[in-house]
């Protein structure tokens, strides 16, 4: 185990960040909160593209993060990818502005294994779920709230990462979005709230309620490192914590955007764990399956991952942290 | 038998794997007032309490605020209990 210190660098006053911050929150949100959610999001349509014309480094830098995970995909298709997981971004963004007024029919969703997921409910002793960043998260919760009555606990670290961000961003741009976000996801638990957070987290279990928890969130303080992606990347422990001290059932979710409004939901069978006594070598022992099974979802629908922007962050904490390594 | 507020101590330093004496575990009154606390050790406390007790604790419990209070917790476990202040 070994602890580490992140650098602090100079942050400008105003970065390009900023800029789109400002125009998302201010004549978009604005539109968005006027206009119906159909036209708003018809009317925006041509931002994708333009969106995505200001993000050719980003799109070269996904595709050469891409290719070195996915080395038997052909260089042309690793290029769509990063060109619609970059378009994805916006095309997210953009109904995130609408979300909970835009009104989806049943159909536009399929959900698998919904009786998976309610025989593990079916033993009072709520459920955890966990997924990855993916762009049809948001559109899937809602959408089994609405549809199905399933109402998703989000688990969320608090504000947005300031990577980027100038000095006006950090102190009033993100702020403002950090609290659209709660705003949007609606019942959440935040992290961010070091002491609370845990017993919020047994007390929604204790409800039988659902958890969605995030494995590829890369700035806990306690991580592990665990092949992904033909590497070592770090992840954290803090979920398998959560299931080893309440004991309740853990099971993966999908969901995945096919970006033209239709959303897939899929529940997998219930986790199968090994029980050890030894915290560290119940996270060393189990961890590494969770992240496999998440990778295999990545790799099945690859452009969907948000992921792939912090490919090259997960392999050393931003902050002071803890490291351990799965390998033990 | 020991008295609750000694077996809640006793609870707090087997879960938390404090290496305390005993004498300086009595002084403790919040749980804050233990350095090095991560995020899932009050989660840890509250379990530990549960099993050695044999008592859920209410929904509306769950709160840092009141989980930290080792006196308070006393009370609560021997209300719960049934037994007598």
């Amino acid at each position: 185990m070994r602890t580490r210190l992140g650098k602090v660098r100079s942050r400008p006053l105003v970065s390009g960040l900023d800029l789109f911050y400002l125009a998302y929150l201010g004549p978009l949100r604005l539109m968005a909160a006027v206009l119906p959610p159909r036209a708003f999001l018809a009317v925006t349509r041509p931002l994708t593209a333009a969106y995505r014309a200001t993000q050719g480094r980003r799109i070269e830098t996904l595709r050469r993060v891409m290719e070195k995970a996915l080395p038997e995909c052909d260089s042309s298709v690793v290029r769509s990818y990063a060109v619609k997981n970059v378009e994805g971004f916006a095309e997210r963004a953009l109904e995130d502005l609408v979300r909970r007024r835009l009104i989806h029919s049943p159909d536009q969703a399929s959900v698998e294994g919904e009786d998976l997921l309610r025989q593990a409910l079916a033993e009072g002793r709520g459920l955890i779920l966990f997924s990855g960043h993916f762009y049809g998260s948001r559109a899937g919760r809602v959408h089994l709230e609405r549809y199905l009555g399933l109402r998703l606990r989000a688990v969320r670290r608090g504000l947005p990462p300031p990577r980027n961000v100038g000095r006006f961003g950090r102190r009033f741009l993100q702020p403002s979005y950090d609290r659209l976000l709660s705003h949007w996801l609606g019942d959440e638990i935040l992290l961010r709230d070091r002491r609370d957070a845990p017993l919020q987290l047994l007390r929604a279990l204790r409800e039988n309620g659902i958890v969605n928890t995030q494995l590829d969130a890369i700035d806990s303080r306690d991580v592990w490192k665990v092949r992904f992606f033909h590497d070592d990347r770090l992840f954290p422990g803090g979920l398998l914590d959560l299931v080893r001290v309440t004991g309740a059932p853990l099971a993966q979710v999908d969901f995945l955007s096919d970006g033209a409004g239709q959303v897939r939901v899929r529940f997998h069978e219930r986790t199968r764990l090994e029980h050890v006594e030894d915290r560290d070598e119940f996270i060393a022992r189990n961890l590494p399956r969770l992240v496999a099974q998440l990778e295999a979802t990545i790799r099945a629908d690859p452009d969907q991952w948000e992921g792939w922007g912090e490919f090259d962050r997960m392999i050393a904490p931003r902050e002071l942290g803890s490291e351990r390594s799965t390998d033990a | 038998m020991p008295e609750v507020s000694e077996r809640i101590r006793q609870v707090l330093k087997e879960s938390l794997k404090l290496n305390v004496a005993d004498d300086e575990l009595k002084e403790v009154k919040r749980v804050d007032d233990l350095l090095g606390l991560d995020s899932i050790a009050l989660l840890e406390f509250v379990m530990g309490l549960e099993r050695e007790f044999g008592v859920t604790f209410d929904p509306e419990r769950l709160d840092s605020e009141f989980v930290s209070d080792l006196d308070g917790l006393a009370r609560y476990v021997r209300e719960r209990l049934g037994e007598p202040e």
